[in-house]
């Protein structure tokens, strides 16, 4: 069974498994780090890029579940 | 009451006369307050051809519809007038505490005309309103002047002060206006216009509190945006120097893609908007060598200077502007960096650091500390300062001046000693300075056709420290802004974190896109800088901050908080149509001044004419010309002039609220 989760990311990952409403679908019971290789983030990014579920910081392994907003980051300049 | 407080305050300093207002409802639900409210008061009130430094300008301060209110990050106020930088419409906007201040005296505006025989300052209190003398702080800088009003005016409450420094009281064309210890609405030349006025500060002691329709609802939307704010927290063991290899990476993406601001807030909560010090450097997005250079001229040997976590360790205090959960400012020790000529200084912005670093080749990061702060003393644009000094530079390199014409100073690139001297002499007004302190292009049209093409200059004012050849939308918005040169109005990556589409009908969503497909004009693309554009008009309207702006609708919820405070209950496409109404009024004031639209297009050099042939922008080249002509006729403006279009004017209902008296 599949669940959709809402996410943000970088343009350097791997967008087509992103709909064009910003969702993309994973199984029941995957994880962030499972996100990670399906939006092929590549490896050593992994290590840098902050991500954050529902806006909380989470581990890798944290499970996903139907309706949650993995956002990473992406900084903003101005000021 | 509805956020706002329905009156303003007009003061004639060449009369001392001074009297309140009424303003009607309606002009509020047509143009909110804030910007809106001065282009209502500005457009109607200033003859056409009116000299900016003449008694005829008008010079407003204001408060945003939302300041005072239980809302999140909208303390900034507004200061309006005619800009003597751009001969056209001139505004420029500041956090601190002095917005709330102007509402606490029961006004949502504090506007000048004339001109005062001698200097004096406007005292406002819960009695009333006073002219008195300035002669006692007139010649002194910003910081101290604020230090000696706001001691000799202190009863129960501290007052809060706006004042010019000594840039401001020469007419210098790039001068500010200054609040809370050196913080600066730095830009369009406002601080001349004052200057002119000869009004040396306003100083607000008022206690009235701020009323709104439904102040519970207003504080549910602020309390779920408090709790996701406080959640961004950076790691400790996260360096600076991380900032290079993200800036690669960003600057070689080749897919762009909506993100969420929210994210962000906690590189601003942890450094402030130095975090993009060499990351903008390695991306592409910091303008470089008078923007004739790459990140292979300005390497890791000069970029690593301007490591934030090099700056931060000065830091001895944060702080946050009135009502904002961020806090991207702070405090610094510069008593052993200045040699005890100074004790605390504000952190330098981004774009200090990049307009006194990569712009001018400099890596001396003592000397960024050290002019960061006379130029907060003497309140002086610091972007338009360094793009000055690096108009200056490049001109020396040039031959076009001479070690005669500089008064002696080397002006080689990079030489951090020659800069400060040259920045002392234009604060003052002195020999090559007096040239040099009305900005880059004023001095260019001194020096000759030569010069012109080392002019940096956007109608007139030097661009922020963002690159267009990274972010083509971004040249848009310096071109066609009634105000431009403005980094803070809109950009294709400011757009894609919005998310206006979300809630608005005729934004289109970007999605995921190709970053070449920037540099093509079309209808979409005009969309996205339109519907900017209006967004950041409505933001201006209730003083919020461009970071809250960019964080996203769905996090600061500026619709949401607006209908609470009114009681209006506007659709998010109501709301649009009230930021077109303003940016349309703006765009009326400048057609009203004889501003052509057309000359506000980017320098060559900035729009990639010839391109870049290293660096992140390597081959870049923006359509400017096609690409300010769509954004007008997306606006309802003519496609050809610029001109807004009756038919426009109509739609929008702008007779209501045009009643020009000249």
């Amino acid at each position: 069974m599949s669940i959709r989760v809402k996410v943000y990311a970088p343009g350097f990952v791997n967008h087509d498994s992103i709909n064009p409403d910003g969702f993309v679908e994973v199984k029941e019971g995957d994880s962030v780090s499972d996100l990670y290789k399906k939006l092929k983030l590549p490896i050593p990014l992994r290590l840098v890029m902050a991500c954050s579920v529902n806006y909380e910081k989470v581990k890798s392994s944290r499970k996903l579940i139907d309706g949650d907003v993995v956002t990473f980051l992406f900084p903003i300049s101005g000021g | 009451m509805k956020g706002y407080t329905g009156k303003i305050l007009f003061v004639n300093l060449s009369s001392s006369e001074i009297h309140e207002e009424t303003i009607l409802d309606h002009v509020y639900e047509m143009l909110l307050s804030g910007v809106g409210l001065g282009a209502y008061i500005l457009y109607n009130r200033i003859p056409a051809g009116a000299d900016p430094l003449g008694p005829d300008n008008i010079l407003g301060f204001v408060s945003g519809l939302l300041t005072g209110t239980p809302s999140l990050i909208t303390g900034r106020w507004m200061v309006v007038c005619k800009s003597p930088l751009t001969g056209g419409w001139g505004d420029s906007n500041c956090g601190g505490t002095f917005s709330p201040a102007i509402k606490q005296c029961g006004y949502d505006g504090i506007f000048f005309s004339g001109i005062s025989p001698d200097p004096v300052y406007l005292y406002v209190d819960d009695k009333g309103a006073q002219l008195r003398s300035a002669a006692h702080v007139w010649g002194q800088d910003a910081v101290s002047a604020e230090e000696t009003l706001t001691k000799e005016n202190q009863v129960k409450k501290k007052p809060v002060v706006a004042v010019i420094g000594q840039a401001g009281e020469k007419l210098s064309l790039i001068s500010g206006i200054c609040n809370d210890g050196g913080r600066i609405a730095a830009r369009s030349g406002v601080g001349a216009v004052m200057g002119s006025k000869r009004l040396k500060a306003v100083v607000l002691a008022g206690t009235l509190s701020v009323g709104c329709q439904d102040p519970q609802t207003m504080k549910s939307i602020s309390k779920e945006l408090a709790l996701k704010v406080k959640k961004q927290k950076m790691p400790g063991f996260v360096p600076g120097g991380i900032f290079p290899l993200m800036g690669k990476v960003m600057g070689g993406m080749k897919k762009a893609a909506p993100m969420d601001g929210m994210l962000s807030v906690l590189l601003l909560k942890h450094w402030g908007t130095i975090m993009n010090n060499t990351l903008g450097v390695t991306s592409g997005d910091t303008p470089l060598k008078n923007w004739d250079g790459s990140a292979r001229d300005y390497n890791g040997s000069y970029y690593r200077n301007l490591n934030p976590d090099l700056i931060t360790r000065y830091e001895t205090q944060k702080y946050h502007c009135y009502s904002c959960i961020i806090g991207c400012g702070g405090i610094c020790d510069v008593s052993k960096i200045t040699h005890g000529e100074f004790s605390n200084s504000h952190k330098p912005e981004y774009e200090t650091c990049a307009a006194f670093g990569g712009l001018i080749m400099n890596k001396d990061l003592d000397a960024i500390f050290y002019i960061n702060e006379i130029l907060n003393r003497a309140g002086m644009d610091s972007i338009s300062a360094g793009g000055t000094v690096a108009f200056a530079i490049e001109c020396y390199e040039r031959g076009i001046l001479t070690r005669e014409m500089t008064d002696g100073l080397e002006l080689n690139w990079g030489n951090s000693k020659a800069v400060i001297a040259l920045v002392k002499k234009m604060i003052a007004r002195e020999g090559i300075g007096d040239l040099l302190a009305d900005g880059s292009k004023a001095a260019a049209v001194k020096l000759g056709l030569e010069a012109r093409t080392s002019d940096m200059s956007v109608g007139g004012q030097e661009a922020g420290m963002h690159d267009p050849r990274m972010d083509p939308i971004l040249g848009i918005h310096y071109s066609a802004d009634p105000t431009p040169g403005r980094h803070t109005i809109g950009s294709g990556q400011y757009y894609d974190i919005t998310h206006l589409w979300e809630k608005v009908s005729w934004a289109p969503n970007p999605g995921s896109y190709e970053k070449a497909g920037e540099l093509i004009p079309s209808e979409k693309i005009s969309l996205k800088s339109v519907a900017n554009s209006c967004y950041k008009e409505l933001t201006d309207g209730v003083g919020g901050c461009m970071f809250a702006m960019v964080m996203g609708v769905n996090h600061w919820k500026l619709f949401e908080w607006v209908n609470a405070a009114t009681g209006w209950q506007k659709t998010p496409d109501e709301y649009m149509e009230i930021g077109k109404r303003i940016q349309t009024l703006r765009q009326l004031f400048n057609i009203k001044h004889g501003i052509e639209p057309i000359s506000f297009k980017l320098p060559p050099r900035i729009a990639g004419e010839p391109p870049q042939r290293e660096g992140p922008n390597k081959g870049r080249t923006i359509p400017i010309e096609k690409m300010m002509h769509l954004h007008w006729k997306a606006f309802g403006w003519d496609e050809k002039t610029g001109t807004p279009m009756p038919q426009l004017i109509r739609q929008l209902q702008m007779d209501q609220i045009i009643v020009d008296q000249n």
